[in-house]
């Protein structure tokens, strides 16, 4: 029953990747123009943007840049970007760390702060704690989130002075493993620091509601009433109804983080992949775009995969019953 | 002046003449002005005479976000800031006493294009009475506050080839009127043009593209679009996509759209924007203007033998331009920079902003301790491959390493001697078979950055390599020559096919490179001169440029030090 | 129902509603017309910065005490009559000096459009081209006067916009920052209200679809779905909004396109556990359509969550249109809130220190998303009585 089911869920995941790889190629080739056209320059003549557009491969009929395009993703070897002649992949591995440092450690803090708020303000019902809980995480998140961190930067960059401008690294870098360790997060935390901010209310609002529920529920009553701790009665039983869906959610937010990766970076000017997929779909980059979007689909599918077979795991009745499909 | 008045005015109403006036001479008080006043530390410096680099040291910082670049200008991070173009900015720096600011025109032009194959545009009268509606100078005023002139010529007013009244402001709504009158238009009661036929002219839409990477012009195109209206001309603003547009107008599918580009020094660019040939799908020829004394105008221009019959064929062509108007100028930028007090020697033209390579080459620090110079990288320099690098970030480091034969001299935008000490450009052969012959002489004793000597050879084999691979960047320069020879060790003729005064700036401007490296290169499109592993090509930047590479962090600097052997080095204390 | 309706959030609700439908037919002229300087403070701000104000000048000139600091703008405008073998002078004297600002000869009428701004003008009277060119013609608290010498008539308007403007000060074109808030309030509002509705109704409908038919259609709506989910939300709007064009209706249709999903899935999970229950099965029995039970039995079923999506729902619209016009995707033409953000941000506002203009779409932002939560919270304490305070549920 498990291996079917398992096979199943693989099986409509590849369903899914191959639409989305057949929809990204079409969406945007249905853009008008292309990457050569918006050159407006007299000394870049219309031979010349012949001969770029001949090197860039897009002269060939239509039907071949598809095959072309589905053998580079399905190899992993993206070709050239079309904007900066480089390696699409060299030009985001160079990328990769900076976003997931970035987005890794926000999801984490704000998870776990999150997680936590929300347990303490399911504990609390009616209290202050549970009203300024809520209360903040409803203002934080309502913020949008270039505001919050450009009052952030104006503050505490510029009125305050305590952290760096911009980027990830000083000019020029210290030396010495600790140093360049120490600089990197002195760098890291305002950004990591507004996005965790911004991030906690959702969860603490969602956890506050799924702990409620679940303090409701008649096995809580019943360890109670056998005289278990408080924290035995959170940690050791609701919270582990509660996982399944947090794990999820956790899961499921990842591919989200790229959304909020563009705004970031360009608020803080960090190096990073968002910028890379802002640049690459307005510039006609079909080579960046396409591996940027089918490396995300990628992740998405698989985060989603994750997801079931974790909320498998952890909730037996899902895979016995085949409940969750 | 008189003669000048009388031609304007035949349209113009009267009262409004010596407004023109006014403005014609504050203009020409003004030019006068820019070069005065900077002349006094111009005349001080000669470029000939340069010598520097005089820092070790020189690091461009990568910053994106504008806010970050101005407060790291507050900050003294910064000690350059290039190309500053907010005004609240402008207003913020120049209140710093740490820094000083520059501001002098810059190689750009904004314009409104007109289909010429649709009505109304297809009346030569319509369009001037266009381009009189137009209130540059509130433009200017609202949306630049006042950073920006208003021009009539479709050359930027820098260019050493541009006409002397290229600044003129031909706004005058009566003039207008009458010059539409005149053809027949008359008005509704609501005041919408009616066409000579009776009919409500229809609505015409105005494209404009989006406000991402101008975030002025879908403001500039409402107020342009209000300036229509108000002579009665039914227009709308239609903001796009920029591919969707440059697609729309490539099919010729539009009325009135708006653009800019930079452009270069030379005039001969107007041939590929308003020469009839031109006019195909993907060709520069946008309006689709088709006039043949124009034509045979632009053709002198382009292929004109010489100097002096180039100058002819410019001025003629821009008067037959003015004449025809195919687009409209509206206005051009001006560029402002900001460069830390903390530096002397600081060098501005009045064609340049202080932040140009001279300054970079010549500025010691004030204090006399050793100290790097950071300048402002507004973008990523994503690909430093000279062959295939195309943005202007990533060429604003490798113009630091490479360089061509002819240099431009920074005060009177003329060429000026690089790697080459002088030139001759001759017309050889008769008739059909006459062609251009560009002979160079190198500067004896120069050598590149790692210490060899420089030779005629390397400069020939690398015009034949870019001319072999038919490199797209230089493309355009290359694909006229015939044959590149090299004479003994300091001369080279360069034969091209067919006749143009400008084939020598096209030649002139490739960047250099060592013969030996050329060999080396395997694959040209990939090679990574940063990469040690040599699979593509050689590793390192080999110029004759005042700086060398040192070091590439991506996203936060590119580091650079000065070449020990570049030529305007001795006397320099090192 | 009356519990709702007292609750302060909708109250807050129901006065923006109608403040952002009846309020501009009250006020006359557009929110995009210039009223003063740019970035001018909000009047009730740093009363050292001048009010604007406006003189009317004639051919006798006129003469003013000036004590605060100077105008951002110096504008000049009008006509002036003189004979034409006559020199007209205009001169702007200070209490430090005079500049001759303009000088004509030769004809009847004239017609005068001096600015400060202009560079041309800079020049010709000799002030510093970098600058506020206002700032260089007062120098100093004193007096100041205006003299035309030798003409007969003129009808000229000194205008001097100040420092200070309007009640929440002015955007960096010089329009009126509060007059372009209420405006905005009808754009953010359709947007959210409109892209969540929309997007509520596809889920709802495909929801529906999935968990009562299944089948097929179930597993191709959830593969749908998954495929939606898999692509990254921002990056495939600016591709849609580059293909289809900027305009208000087509970004609600990007937006519900993107959030019908969340709907769907829980709508589909409870069709499937009340598809089986015992009163489906009976309605069945008697004889019942599938199209009766869908529409008079589980689209009720499905309205309190529906309800609750909806109020949570306009809050991540609203943001994701914030999100989209700071990026600069959104059309210029449509005044939102997103949008003032994006101008403010792009035209420096952060460096120029102009709270007056980020402040309050922030925070218009911040109070309705607060707003729709709320509501949204309340719905689902009713739907499901444990989330709210009463321990007896």
């Amino acid at each position: 029953m498990r291996r079917s089911w398992l096979l199943r869920r693989i099986v409509s995941s590849l369903i899914v990747l191959a639409v989305v790889l057949v929809l990204n190629f079409i969406l945007f080739r249905i853009m008008p123009g292309d990457a050569v056209s918006t050159i407006i320059d007299p000394n870049f003549s219309p031979e010349a943007k012949a001969r770029l557009r001949q090197l860039y491969g897009l002269d060939k009929p239509i039907l071949q840049q598809f095959f072309i395009y589905i053998k580079q993703m399905l190899t992993f070897r993206f070709g050239l970007s079309f904007l900066s002649r480089r390696p699409v992949w060299d030009e985001l591995i160079s990328r990769l760390p900076s976003t997931m440092v970035l987005m890794s450690s926000s999801m984490i803090l704000s998870a776990v702060l999150g997680i936590w708020l929300g347990i303490r303000a399911a504990l609390n019902r009616g209290k202050f704690t549970e009203r300024l809980v809520l209360r903040a995480g409803a203002v934080t998140s309502s913020f949008p989130s270039f505001f919050i961190q450009l009052v952030l930067l104006m503050l505490f960059a510029r009125t305050f002075k305590i952290f760096p401008l911009r980027g990830s690294l000083s000019v020029p870098p210290p030396s010495g493993v600790i140093e360049v360790v120490a600089d990197y997060v002195w760098h890291m935390a305002l950004p990591v620091l507004s996005l965790t901010v911004m991030g906690f209310g959702g969860w603490a609002l969602y956890v506050r509601n799924l702990m409620v529920r679940a303090l409701g529920e008649d096995y809580v009553l019943m360890a109670k009433a056998r005289g278990l701790s408080e924290h035995d009665v959170v940690y050791g039983h609701a919270f582990r109804t509660i996982l399944p869906p947090i794990l999820t959610i956790l899961l499921m937010s990842v591919p989200g983080l790229v959304s909020g990766a563009v705004i970031t970076e360009s608020v803080f000017s960090l190096h990073g992949v968002g910028t890379f997929l802002l640049e690459a779909v307005s510039g006609n980059d079909y080579p960046s775009a396409g591996a940027a979007f089918y490396l995300l689909a990628l992740i998405t599918v698989t985060c989603n995969l994750l997801a079931d077979i974790v909320y498998g795991v952890v909730d037996p009745r899902v895979r016995i019953e085949g409940h969750n499909e | 002046m008189f003669p000048f008045l009388q031609k304007y005015c035949s349209y113009k109403s009267s009262y409004l003449v010596f407004r023109e006036a006014l403005f014609i001479i504050c203009g020409i008080c003004a030019l006068c002005c820019m070069l005065v006043v900077p002349c006094i530390a111009a005349a001080k410096f000669d470029p000939m005479k340069a010598r520097g680099p005089r820092i070790e040291k020189l690091c461009m910082v990568n910053i994106s976000n504008p806010d970050s670049q101005v407060l790291a200008a507050e900050n003294g991070d910064l000690d350059i800031v290039s190309d500053i173009t907010r005004p609240s900015d402008i207003d913020i720096l120049s209140h710093d006493p740490k820094l000083s600011i520059s501001l002098a025109r810059a190689f750009h032009a904004f314009f409104m294009l007109l289909n010429t194959k649709t009505e109304p545009w297809k009346d030569k009268t319509v369009r001037q009475a266009a381009a009189q509606s137009i209130d540059r100078n509130n433009i200017v005023r609202t949306i630049f506050s006042g950073y920006c002139e208003p021009i009539n010529s479709w050359l930027p007013p820098i260019s050493p080839w541009a006409l002397p009244e290229s600044t003129k402001n031909i706004y005058d709504r009566a003039a207008a009127r009458a010059k539409l009158r005149s053809r027949g238009y008359t008005w509704n009661v609501s005041g919408m043009l009616v066409a000579p036929n009776g009919k409500l002219m229809p609505k015409m839409k105005l494209l404009t593209p989006l406000a991402r990477v101008a975030p002025t012009t879908a403001e500039l195109a409402e107020q342009i679009a209000d300036s229509l209206r108000a002579v009665g001309f039914p227009v709308e603003v239609e903001p796009m996509d920029f591919s969707a547009m440059i697609a729309k107008i490539d099919r010729k599918e539009y009325s009135l759209a708006v653009m800019a580009w930079g452009m270069g020094r030379n005039p001969d660019s107007l041939y590929s924007f308003y020469h009839s040939s031109m006019s195909f799908a993907g060709g520069y020829n946008m309006t689709g203007i088709s006039d043949k004394k124009l034509d045979a105008a632009l053709t002198r221009l382009r292929f004109a033998k010489n100097r002096r019959e180039a100058k002819i064929a410019s001025i003629e062509s821009q008067r037959l331009l003015e004449d025809l108007m195919p687009s409209v100028p509206i206005y051009s930028r001006f560029s402002v920079a900001a460069v830390s007090k903390r530096w002397k020697n600081i060098i501005r033209t009045d064609k340049m902003t202080a932040d140009n390579i001279w300054t970079i080459m010549m500025a010691e620090p004030k204090d006399g301790k050793k100290k790097t110079m950071n300048m402002i990288l507004a973008d990523e320099p994503r690909n430093l491959n000279p062959f295939v690098a195309s943005s202007a970030y990533s060429w604003q480091v490798l113009g630091m390493i490479y360089e061509g034969m002819v240099d431009t001299n920074p005060i009177t935008l003329q060429d000026m001697p690089g790697i080459a000490e002088s030139w001759n450009v001759s017309t050889e052969g008769k008739g059909r078979a006459a062609h251009t012959v560009l002979r160079f002489r190198i500067k004896p004793g120069l050598k590149w950055n790692d210490g060899s000597a420089l030779n005629a050879q390397d400069i020939a084999a690398t015009i034949l390599f870019i001319k072999k691979n038919k490199i797209p960047r230089f493309f355009d320069s290359v694909k006229n020559i015939k044959a590149v020879t090299a004479w003994g060790d300091s001369k080279i003729v360069v034969t091209m096919a067919g006749t143009s005064y400008w084939y020598l700036d096209n030649v002139g401007g490739l960047p250099c490179m060592p013969e030996r490296i050329i060999k080396k290169i395997k694959d040209w499109q990939n090679w990574n001169p940063i990469d040690k592993n040599g699979k593509t090509g050689p590793s390192g930047f080999v110029g004759t440029g005042p700086f060398m590479f040192e070091e590439y962090k991506p996203g936060e600097y590119v580091m650079m030090k000065r070449n020990p052997y570049y030529r305007r080095l001795s006397g320099i204390k090192r | 129902m009356k519990n709702f309706l007292k609750r302060r959030s909708v109250i807050a609700f129901i006065i923006t509603c109608l403040l952002g439908m009846f309020a501009p037919m009250l006020m006359s002229g557009y929110p995009s017309d210039i009223v003063g300087a740019p970035f001018s403070r909000p009047i009730w701000w740093n009363t050292q910065l001048p009010a604007s104000c406006e003189f009317n000048v004639t051919a006798e000139g006129v003469s003013f005490e000036w004590t605060k600091l100077p105008p951002a703008i110096f504008s000049l405008n009008g006509q002036v009559r003189a004979e034409a073998k006559k020199e007209v002078n205009i001169i702007w004297q200070t209490p430090q000096k005079k500049y001759l600002l303009s000088s004509l000869k030769g004809q009847n009428v004239y017609w005068i459009n001096i600015d400060a701004r202009d560079m041309v003008f800079k020049q010709s009277i000799g002030v510093p081209l970098i600058g506020n060119g206002a700032a260089h013609l007062f120098p100093c608290a004193g007096k100041y006067s205006l003299i035309i010498q030798n003409a007969d008539t003129a009808s000229l308007k000194l205008m001097l916009p100040g420092g200070r403007q309007e009640l929440l000060g002015t955007d960096q074109r010089g329009r009126d920052v509060l007059w372009l808030l209420i405006y905005g309030i009808r754009t953010s509002l359709v947007i959210g209200i409109a892209a969540t509705l929309i997007a509520c109704l596809l889920g709802l409908g495909f929801g529906l679809a999935a968990g009562y038919i299944g089948g097929i259609t179930d597993a191709l709506v959830m593969r749908t779905v998954d495929v939606l989910l898999s692509i990254p939300t921002l990056p495939i709007l600016m591709v849609l909004a580059g293909i289809w064009g900027k305009g208000l209706w087509q970004l609600v249709l990007i937006l519900s396109i993107f959030s019908w999903m969340g709907t769907a899935r829980s709508v589909r999970s409870m069709v499937l556990t009340v598809r089986e229950s015992p009163w489906i099965e009976s309605l069945k029995a008697l004889g019942a359509k599938r199209s009766y039970i869908l529409w008079r039995h589980l689209v009720p079923e499905t309205a309190p969550i529906m309800l609750a999506n909806i109020a949570l729902g306009v809050p991540g619209a609203i943001l994701s249109e914030a999100g989209l016009a700071f990026l600069g995707l959104s059309d210029p033409r449509l005044i939102s809130w997103g949008r003032m953000l994006h101008e403010a941000h792009s035209f420096g506002a952060f460096t120029e220190g102009a709270w007056w203009l980020l402040l309050p779409p922030g925070i218009g932002i911040v109070a309705v998303c607060l707003i729709f939560m709320d509501m949204g919270r309340y719905l689902e304490e009713q739907i499901d009585p444990r989330l709210s305070g009463d321990k007896n549920a």
